[in-house]
C-alpha cells in the first residue's frame, strides 16, 4: 500500500538564463512501513524533495500525494493540521526549542495540536531512546545524539504515519551516528511508521530497506 | 433526563412566584405580566436544551458512523473523513484514520509473512533437488553396473560429499524455517557475552586451523549483556564461518567487542576478499552468493540467518569492505531492551 506519491516534481528557482533545476522530474513512491534512504551529493536536491514531500514547499509542477491527499490542493491552515497530525519531522541540527525541558520538547507537537499527551507511550519513548533521567534537564545541556534523540522522540509522540528525516546524523560522530539510527529504525518498525531519510552517507544508508540516488534533480536509480 | 429535571425544576419555581405574586398583591395585571414573562423565558430555556441536545446527538451519531466504517473497513471512506480542521471531531477522526491505517498495515503484514513462508518452501524444494538427482544417479550407477573397486569407491565417496551437502542444508533449512514462522521465541537473559563469543569461536577453530588463520579475540572477561546466548552464538557463527570460507591462507581474524552507550558493538574483520558496496544489501538476502564466490561452497543462507537472529533481538547488522583488503561485520546488540 502506497502511502506517498510523487508525479513528474518540478522545481525551479528563478526563470530564464537563472534558472536552477533543484527538482526536474522525479517520480517516487513509497510503501507503508518502509525505511527508504535518499542518497545524493549536496546540492543534488534531496533537501528540497524531502521540503516538497513534507508540504514545506511547493512544486513548480507535478503532484505530492500521502494517503491519497493532494498536498498542493489544500488550504494553508489544512496543510499545517496536516503536518503536525500526519508528518513527523527530524532534522539535521535538531531544533529543539532551548527554553523548554526535554519532557516538553517531546509532547510540544501534541499540546499544539490540543491534545493531552498520552503520558504512557511518551515514556515508553522516552525509554527505547535512552532518554530517562533527562526528562527535567535543558536541551541545551545535553549531548549531540542525545539531542538528536529528544528530536527523534518529538517525532514519535505524535504518532504520525510518516517521519521525515533530513540529514539526521549529519552533526553527529559516526559511533553516535550508528546507535542513533538503529534506535530510530528500531522505533519506527516498533510503531508501524514509515520513514523518509535524507543522507549523504553510504554506511548508514544501509539500514533502509530501500536506497534511491539523486543526482542534478533527478532519481538515477533505486 | 438530566435536562428534563431542570426543566420541571424551573416551571415548579415559576408556579410558586406566581402564586406568591397573586397572593401577596393580588394585582392581575402585574402576575398575568410575570407570566407571560416567565414562559418566555421558560421556552427560551427549552430551546436551547433541545439544541444543546441535539448537537451532542449530532456528535456522536457521526462517531458512531465513523467507527461503522471502521468495523466495516472501508478504508476508501475512511480516508475521505474530514481531519483537517481545528475540531474535536476532526481530531477523532484523525485517530480513526490512523487506527484503519495501523489495521491494514498489519493485515500486509500478515499477509508478507505468509508469502515469505511459501517463497522459502518453494526455495526449500528447488534447492534440494539438485543433490537429489545427484544422489539418485549415483545410486543407480553404483547398483546396475559392473564397475571396477576403484570407481565404485571414488562414486560412494561424492556420494558421502553429496550426503552432505543435504544433510547441511536441510539443518539450515530447518532453523530458518522455525526462525521464520516464528517457533523459536528468542529469549533475552543477563549472561556473558564472553562465553557466547567463546562458542561462536570454537565451532571454526577447525576449519581455521586448516588454512591457518589465528583468531584474535578482543573482549572483556566479564561482558554481562541482555541477549539470548544460544542464538546468537550461531549468528556470530555464521558471521565468523564465512570470514574462515573467504579469506585466504594464512590471513587473520579479528574479533573485538566494545561496549557504547545504547549498543554493544562485536567486530568481526577478515582480510578476505571484500565486498562490493553495491552488494552491502544484497549479501544479506536469502540463497544470495556473489558471483565471484561460486566455486566456494555455501548456499548464501548464513549471512541471512544471521540478520534474522540479530533483528530479532533489536539488534542490527552492518557491514564495511575493502575489496581485495577484507570486511568487518559490526554486529549491534542493544544494551538495555
Amino acid at each position: 500500500m502506497k502511502i506517498l506519491e510523487t508525479k513528474n516534481v518540478k522545481k525551479y528557482y528563478g526563470n530564464g538564463d537563472n534558472c536552477v533545476k533543484a527538482l526536474d522530474g522525479v517520480d517516487l513512491s513509497v510503501d507503508k512501513g518502509e525505511l527508504l534512504a535518499i542518497v545524493g551529493t549536496s546540492g543534488s536536491g534531496k533537501s528540497t524533495l524531502l521540503h516538497m514531500l513534507g508540504g514545506l514547499d511547493i512544486p513548480t509542477e507535478g503532484s505530492v500525494m500521502i494517503n491519497g491527499k493532494e498536498l498542493s490542493k489544500m488550504k494553508e491552515e489544512q496543510l499545517t493540521i496536516f503536518r503536525r497530525r500526519q508528518i513527523g519531522f527530524v532534522f539535521q541540527n535538531y531544533n529543539l526549542v532551548p527554553m523548554l525541558n526535554v519532557y516538553e520538547n517531546i509532547v510540544l507537537p501534541l499540546e499544539l495540536d490540543g491534545n493531552k499527551p498520552d503520558r504512557k507511550y511518551v515514556h515508553g519513548i522516552i525509554d527505547l531512546l535512552h532518554l530517562k533521567g533527562t526528562e527535567t534537564r535543558f536541551t541545551n545541556g545535553l549531548s549531540g545524539g542525545q539531542q538528536q534523540r529528544v528530536a527523534i522522540a518529538r517525532a514519535l509522540a505524535s504518532k504520525p504515519a510518516i517521519i521525515l528525516a533530513d540529514e539526521p546524523t549529519g552533526n553527529l560522530d559516526s559511533k553516535t551516528s550508528q546507535e542513533v539510527l538503529g534506535l530510530l529504525k528500531m522505533s519506527i518498525k516498533k510503531f508501524g511508521q514509515t520513514l523518509v531519510m535524507i543522507t549523504h552517507n553510504n554506511e548508514i544508508a544501509q539500514l533502509a530497506d530501500r536506497i534511491i540516488r539523486i543526482e542534478d534533480g533527478r532519481i538515477c536509480e533505486g | 433526563m438530566k435536562n428534563k429535571m431542570i426543566f420541571l425544576a424551573a416551571a415548579i419555581c415559576c408556579i410558586g412566584y406566581w402564586s406568591y405574586l397573586f397572593l401577596c398583591f393580588h394585582n392581575p395585571v402585574l402576575t398575568a405580566v410575570s407570566v407571560l414573562v416567565c414562559l418566555f423565558l421558560l421556552w427560551l430555556l427549552y430551546l436551547q436544551m433541545s439544541r444543546t441536545e441535539r448537537i451532542v446527538a449530532d456528535f456522536f451519531e457521526e462517531i458512531n458512523q465513523n467507527l461503522d466504517l471502521l468495523f466495516n473497513k472501508s478504508y476508501e471512506s475512511i480516508n475521505n473523513l474530514n481531519f483537517l480542521e481545528e475540531t474535536l471531531m476532526a481530531r477523532i477522526n484523525q485517530k480513526i484514520v490512523r487506527i484503519a491505517e495501523i489495521l491494514a498495515a498489519e493485515r500486509k503484514k500478515s499477509a508478507k509473512e505468509k508469502m515469505s513462508l511459501q517463497s522459502l518452501i518453494s526455495d526449500i524444494s528447488h534447492q534440494v533437488k539438485t543433490p537429489m538427482t545427484n544422489l539418485k544417479m549415483l545410486h543407480e550407477t553404483i547398483q546396475h553396473r559392473d564397475l571396477p573397486d576403484a570407481k565404485r569407491t571414488e562414486l560412494l565417496k561424492t556420494m558421502g560429499s553429496q550426503l552432505d551437502k543435504l544433510d547441511f542444508l536441510l539443518t539450515s533449512m530447518v532453523k530458518t524455517s522455525r526462525l521464520e514462522a516464528g517457533l523459536i521465541q528468542l529469549k533475552k537473559e543477563e549472561k556473558n557475552l564472553f562465553n557466547t563469543l567463546a562458542a561462536a569461536v570454537s565451532g571454526i577453530t577447525v576449519p581455521a586451523d586448516k588454512k591457518n588463520i589465528p583468531i584474535e579475540v578482543f573482549c572483556q572477561d566479564q561482558c554481562l549483556l541482555n541477549h539470548d546466548p544460544k542464538w546468537t552464538a550461531e549468528a556470530l557463527f555464521n558471521v565468523m564461518e564465512n570470514a574462515v570460507k573467504y579469506s585466504p591462507q594464512n590471513s587473520r581474524i579479528r574479533v573485538s567487542v566494545e561496549k557504547w552507550e545504547m549498543y554493544t558493538k562485536i567486530n568481526i574483520s577478515d582480510q578476505g576478499r571484500g565486498i562490493p558496496e553495491a552488494h552491502y544489501g544484497k549479501i544479506f538476502q536469502r540463497f544470495y552468493r556473489e558471483e565471484s564466490s561460486q566455486a566456494i561452497e555455501g548456499i548464501g543462507i548464513g549471512l541471512y540467518l544471521a540478520r534474522e537472529i540479530i533483528q530479532k533481538q533489536n539488534g542490527y547488522i552492518m557491514v564495511q569492505s575493502v575489496i581485495g583488503k577484507g570486511s568487518t561485520f559490526s554486529v549491534f546488540l542493544p544494551n538495555a531492551f
